[in-house]
């Protein structure tokens, strides 16, 4: 659907003054990205939990409503990913899994060899069980970074959040939203280019 | 190092958790809490209106919730019944109304005639004791010309303009004296009024100044007066009927389109308006698209809402980001079902936009034919 028939924070206002219909179509419209974000930043290990904290975040949502202002500047998507996290963060924290930052490294080698990936393969048919794979080994790669670097670089990567709105979804200062968004971007790269080494070596023989 | 990496989102696009929703159980919750969420609005309003009550009158709640539900139930049987039945009797006393005036007028039209002669007699002897009223002044006020100038008032009426003025009106009295001779009755007052509009008023200096000027405007004059002469009694006759007929059949217009506007105002407010609550119809036409347009107008159907439907195509802003808002939204009845059309603004209006929309004037259309016959 398209988001100039009606933007998301008008159907916020019109939920707000007591039109359901207008929440059914957000909910439509957030439903599937909001669920594959909850799921990649809770990992494999807390996957029973997505459903859960899925729910709690749409019924929080409802519940403050009544405290939602779009003249902050705070877009309905920020403010719903936001809730979504703050959730998040706190089953992370529960179970015992960790949400520290990690620093982590940063390999020359790694970056330059991932630089050199054909970047013309996304755009050949054939090569749709290669991504298929790689997508599958994406979200392993994605379940070894830690919570705060994995969150950065899906709200970016996958849900098209500006540095910006991420210092809000994440409560974090810009300089922090970076730099872990840095890290989980060379620990992708080192993770993926290991994997997708000779995928290299055929398009170079080729 | 670029913050965004296109390899990775390639393989995140072809991740294979990509399509995967929440089970029916978390849906079907959020969305149930969402409506019942709704719904406690409404009754927190009911909650505050009884708490209100509770307060005021230091009653238990029960009685509270009681008072407020039969009092709701007063009003809105007194709105139900007496505004529809006035408003209808409204438009009766209104048609009664436009049929009374116009026999009324018929009868009016009748001594039509009689009263424009009575009419033109009373202004002849009118004109008449006012010609001699006014010849009177006229020379009192030539006579003053003549005297030598004691006061201010005369000394400006004996400026050499006025002299010369005066002169040309008499110039043309004369003239005319032979057409007053054949219809004194008619033409004193017009001479008379003439003579006395250049000699009684006081003359702005600046315009007597200008002597060009002044004679001009007294030759027109003049020769206005010389056409006012050729009106013979006949004519003034007819002219009487014809002002008192005008008259007459103004007034009747102005009240047949008086009647008209307020039928019209009636009819209007019989016709069911449109909610003007902002955006309505952008999410109407979100939720078409959504859930289908034959589902929302079973929904419509089942609520009592019965339309039909227009999409308008809108601009997007300047900014590209924002789609106006419809402003005044036309209602129009449709012929066929007798229900109302609405105007539903988008920018974008796809074609699936349009089927769905399509479809749901058809289910309404269908269900129109099948209940109503």
């Amino acid at each position: 659907m398209s988001d100039i028939l009606i933007s998301d924070d008008i159907l916020m206002r019109q939920f707000c003054v007591g039109d359901s219909k207008a929440f059914h179509i957000l909910y439509a419209r957030h439903e599937k990205p909001l669920y594959r974000y909850l799921r990649r930043v809770l990992g494999t290990g807390l996957v029973a939990q997505v459903d859960e904290v899925f729910q709690d975040a749409w019924m929080r949502l409802v519940d403050a409503r009544e405290s939602w202002q779009p003249r902050d500047g705070v877009a309905f998507k920020t403010w719903l990913y936001t809730l979504a996290h703050h959730r998040a963060v706190d089953v992370l924290r529960k179970s015992g899994r960790e949400f520290s930052v990690d620093e982590g490294w940063l390999d020359d080698e790694n970056e330059t060899l991932w630089q050199l990936w054909p970047a013309s393969i996304a755009d050949q048919p054939e090569q749709q069980a290669f991504w298929r794979k790689a997508g599958q080994q994406l979200l392993h790669c994605l379940d070894g970074l830690p919570a705060p670097q994995r969150a950065a670089f899906l709200l970016h990567h996958e849900d098209g959040l500006s540095l910006n709105e991420m210092t809000q979804v994440l409560s974090a200062e810009f300089e922090t939203v970076k730099s872990r968004l840095r890290y989980a971007l060379s620990k992708l790269r080192l993770c993926m280019g290991a994997h997708l080494q000779p995928i290299f070596e055929t398009d170079n023989t080729v | 190092m670029s913050m965004q990496d296109q390899h990775l989102q390639q393989a995140l696009k072809n991740a294979p958790d990509r399509e995967m929703l929440p089970n029916d159980a978390t849906r079907a919750a959020v969305l149930t809490y969402a409506n019942q969420a709704v719904k406690n609005r409404e009754k927190t309003w009911l909650n505050r209106i009884s708490n209100l009550l509770r307060e005021w009158l230091g009653v238990s709640w029960h009685i509270a919730g009681v008072g407020s539900a039969v009092a709701t139930v007063l009003v809105v049987v007194v709105f139900w019944h007496e505004i529809p039945k006035d408003k209808m009797r409204e438009v009766g006393i209104l048609s009664e109304e436009v049929e009374i005036s116009a026999t009324d007028s018929v009868i009016e039209q009748a001594p039509v005639a009689a009263s424009a002669e009575k009419s033109l007699n009373t202004a002849s002897s009118d004109a008449i004791a006012s010609a001699q009223e006014l010849s009177e002044k006229i020379v009192e006020s030539k006579t003053d010309i003549d005297v030598p100038p004691s006061k201010e008032k005369s000394a400006s009426l004996a400026s050499p303009a006025n002299r010369e003025t005066l002169a040309n009106v008499n110039q043309s009295s004369q003239k005319n004296s032979g057409l007053a001779e054949a219809f004194p009755q008619v033409a004193a007052p017009v001479v008379i009024e003439l003579e006395m509009s250049v000699a009684v008023s006081p003359v702005p200096a600046s315009i007597a100044k200008d002597k060009a000027m002044v004679a001009e405007a007294s030759v027109g004059a003049a020769n206005s007066a010389e056409d006012s002469f050729a009106t013979t009694k006949g004519e003034l006759v007819k002219e009487l009927q014809a002002e008192s007929g005008a008259s007459l059949s103004a007034r009747k217009e102005n009240k047949i389109a008086k009647n008209s506007a307020a039928k019209a105002d009636v009819l209007d407010a019989s016709v069911p308006k449109v909610a003007t609550k902002p955006h309505e119809h952008q999410v109407l036409l979100a939720w078409i698209e959504y859930e289908g347009g034959k589902v929302v107008a079973n929904q419509d159907i089942q609520a009592g809402n019965l339309r039909l439907l227009t999409i308008e195509i809108l601009s997007v802003d300047l900014d590209g980001l924002n789609c106006p808002q419809l402003k005044g939204q036309v209602t129009a009845m449709d012929a066929l079902t007798g229900y109302r059309i609405e105007s539903a603004g988008s920018c974008d209006v796809t074609d699936s936009l349009r089927k769905e929309v399509e479809v749901y004037n058809q289910t309404m259309r269908d269900w129109h034919s099948n209940h109503l016959r």
